[in-house]
């Protein structure tokens, strides 16, 4: 089957989207563009111009050497920040587990205060009063039951 | 299987439980690419190493919400890395009052002939005139990395990555017009 010929805008866009290192255009590109280098001068001058721009930005673009003791500072760094979450996590996550009964006591107390038992949904909003005092400030309660 | 030779996936599965180990052989192993990007994205030696630092951190800290069925390894972490740059680049930017000149960067050498300087700071100029994601698509694929990858750390789809390499590498030939 003949490969249809490729133009010369086709080779521009190829060019702007491959850069002009022919190695990285798509394989089924490679002969086509070849065929017209071989025939168009504005294909070629297309090509210069991309060259031109490849070898500028390998020019601006040469990676810089990474810092002596990079590698190690960011382990350090790391360790200690590892070290902080395991304090967090050994000390206080316990400590939070063990003092959720007594927060969540506190809670209801307040939430039933001195009224005593009242039905679910009056529990409910006394609940979320009880810990958002200032969110729900402007909620009106359902008068308790006698 | 020894730790340097455990593939990314394998060695951040340890990462998410704190292994100090496997973080280093990552390092190691992502370093001079990261720090290369990140010298790339910001022009700027400090920042470049500061930048690297952050993003290692950030895998150390964040490593349970890395998620392998979504994306390699390293495409999250060039998506990190890119992150930081865009930021760091946002504050500098509020923060100064900053021609394009600095932005293109630290000084270009002085030993290089004067013509090579010249088209070295044009190119700069252009390249810091583009838009983030056209010059990020640049510089991540120029030498770098295949089309298809570079998508991936930009999300995007790699035609719409090809697009966005198309208008910077037409623009900059414009600007380098000049030149030939």
């Amino acid at each position: 089957m003949t490969q249809q010929a490729m133009s010369d805008s086709d080779f521009e866009r190829l060019l702007d989207r491959h850069g002009a290192d022919s190695s990285a255009w798509p394989a089924a590109a490679q002969a086509r563009a070849a065929a017209l280098l071989a025939s168009s001068a504005a294909a070629r001058a297309n090509l210069d111009s991309a060259r031109l721009l490849d070898a500028a930005l390998d020019a601006a673009l040469a990676p810089a050497p990474t810092p002596l003791g990079l590698r190690a500072r960011i382990v350090v760094r790391a360790e200690r920040a590892g070290s902080r979450l395991g304090w967090w996590n050994a000390a206080w996550r316990p400590v939070g587990v063990a003092c959720a009964p007594l927060v969540l006591g506190f809670g209801l107390g307040v939430a039933f205060g001195l009224d005593g038992l009242e039905d679910a949904a009056d529990l409910e909003a006394r609940v979320l009063l009880a810990f958002s005092a200032s969110d729900f400030a402007d909620l009106e309660l359902p008068e308790s039951g006698p | 299987m020894p730790t340097a030779d455990a593939s990314d996936e394998t060695l951040m599965a340890r990462v998410r439980h704190q292994d100090r180990e496997a973080f280093a052989v990552l390092v190691e192993r992502h370093l001079d690419a990261i720090h290369a990007f990140a010298h790339r994205l910001t022009r700027n030696a400090d920042d470049a190493a500061d930048l690297t630092q952050e993003t290692f951190l950030r895998v150390w800290k964040n490593a349970r919400s890395w998620r392998p069925e979504r994306a390699r390894f390293s495409t999250w972490l060039y998506r990190i890395a890119r992150n930081l740059c865009v930021d760091a680049h946002r504050r500098r930017r509020e923060v100064e009052d900053v021609d394009p000149d600095t932005l293109a960067g630290d000084a270009p050498d002085p030993e290089a002939a004067p013509a090579n300087a010249e088209l070295r700071r044009a190119l700069e100029r252009g390249l810091a005139a583009l838009p983030e994601r056209q010059r990020t698509a640049l510089l991540l694929c120029h030498r770098g990395m295949s089309n298809r990858d570079a998508a991936a750390v930009l999300q995007v789809s790699v035609d719409a990555l090809e697009s966005l390499l198309a208008r910077a590498r037409r623009k900059l030939r414009v600007d380098l017009q000049a030149f030939r």
